[in-house]
């Protein structure tokens, strides 16, 4: 992984290799923003937000909630008679 | 195990549907007093069905107050008998059976539906509140006269039911 560097930054004492740190984040971001084959990301777990997928996904899932009490409450108890023994 | 926080939610809004669906179907039959067809009704021979009490002479019977038995014999292509009359505010119950292959009985535009499948007696109740006309039909297919084969149920005024 090419975060590597990211990862441990306190690896080098001196000020300069915080530098050449610095220059290496900067550099995978510029990667990230042309979209080369370099530019990965790390998210931590936590904050990881998939915000549109959620939203498609909840939007999904409470359409079938929705259309399932339709079905059941109007469109099959609703159509009496019906077998009751 | 480290669950991702979105999918924790997911999980718990899974779940929760699951017991929707699940408590939904508790209501219908607990609540709204919803049965299915089972094997209650027992079984015939279908060349039994002439000598049969019930079947050898397909017809409505009063039992008592509000009750009603028909007793229906399905044929290609032909229900016996091919119009029940019941009056309205009656609990009424179907038995139906087959004298030759497998065919469906299904008040059009309603929940009243079963198979009906030779050696097989299907038992179904219903309660007629109102009066209405319900067209009959065979919802199996039965062979060539399939299309043609249906019958009604006319659920009429008290005072109009000239029956047994
Ligand atoms: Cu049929």
């Amino acid at each position: 992984m090419d975060g590597e560097e990211e990862s441990e930054p306190d690896e080098g004492d001196d000020a300069e290799a915080d530098a050449e740190v610095a220059d290496a984040t900067e550099a995978d971001a510029e990667a990230a923003d042309a979209g080369g084959d370099d530019g990965l990301r790390e998210i931590p777990h936590d904050e990881f937000e998939p915000t549109g997928t959620f939203a498609i996904a909840f939007l999904y899932l409470g359409l079938l909630a929705a259309l399932w009490l339709f079905v059941y409450f109007v469109e099959f108890l609703g159509r009496g008679p019906t077998v009751v023994g | 195990m480290d669950i991702q926080k979105h999918e924790k939610l997911w999980l718990v809004a899974g779940v929760a549907f699951i017991v929707l669906l699940i408590a939904t179907v508790v209501y219908g039959t607990v609540g709204a007093g919803v049965s299915m067809v089972d094997d209650s009704g027992g079984t015939i021979a279908p060349d039994e069905i002439p000598d049969d009490d019930r079947f050898g002479e397909p017809r409505v019977e009063h039992v008592e107050g509000d009750e009603y038995e028909v007793y229906v014999v399905s044929r290609m292509f032909i229900f016996q008998p091919g119009t029940v009359e019941v009056p309205e505010g009656s609990t009424v119950t179907f038995y139906i059976t087959s004298a030759d292959v497998i065919h469906g009985y299904q008040l059009v535009g309603t929940n009243v539906n079963t198979m009906v499948i030779p050696g097989q007696i299907a038992e179904i109740t219903v309660e007629f509140d109102e009066p209405a006309e319900y067209g009959v039909v065979c919802n199996e297919y039965c062979g060539s006269g399939h299309h043609d084969m249906e019958g009604m149920v006319e659920v009429v005024p008290e005072d109009e039911w000239e029956g047994a």
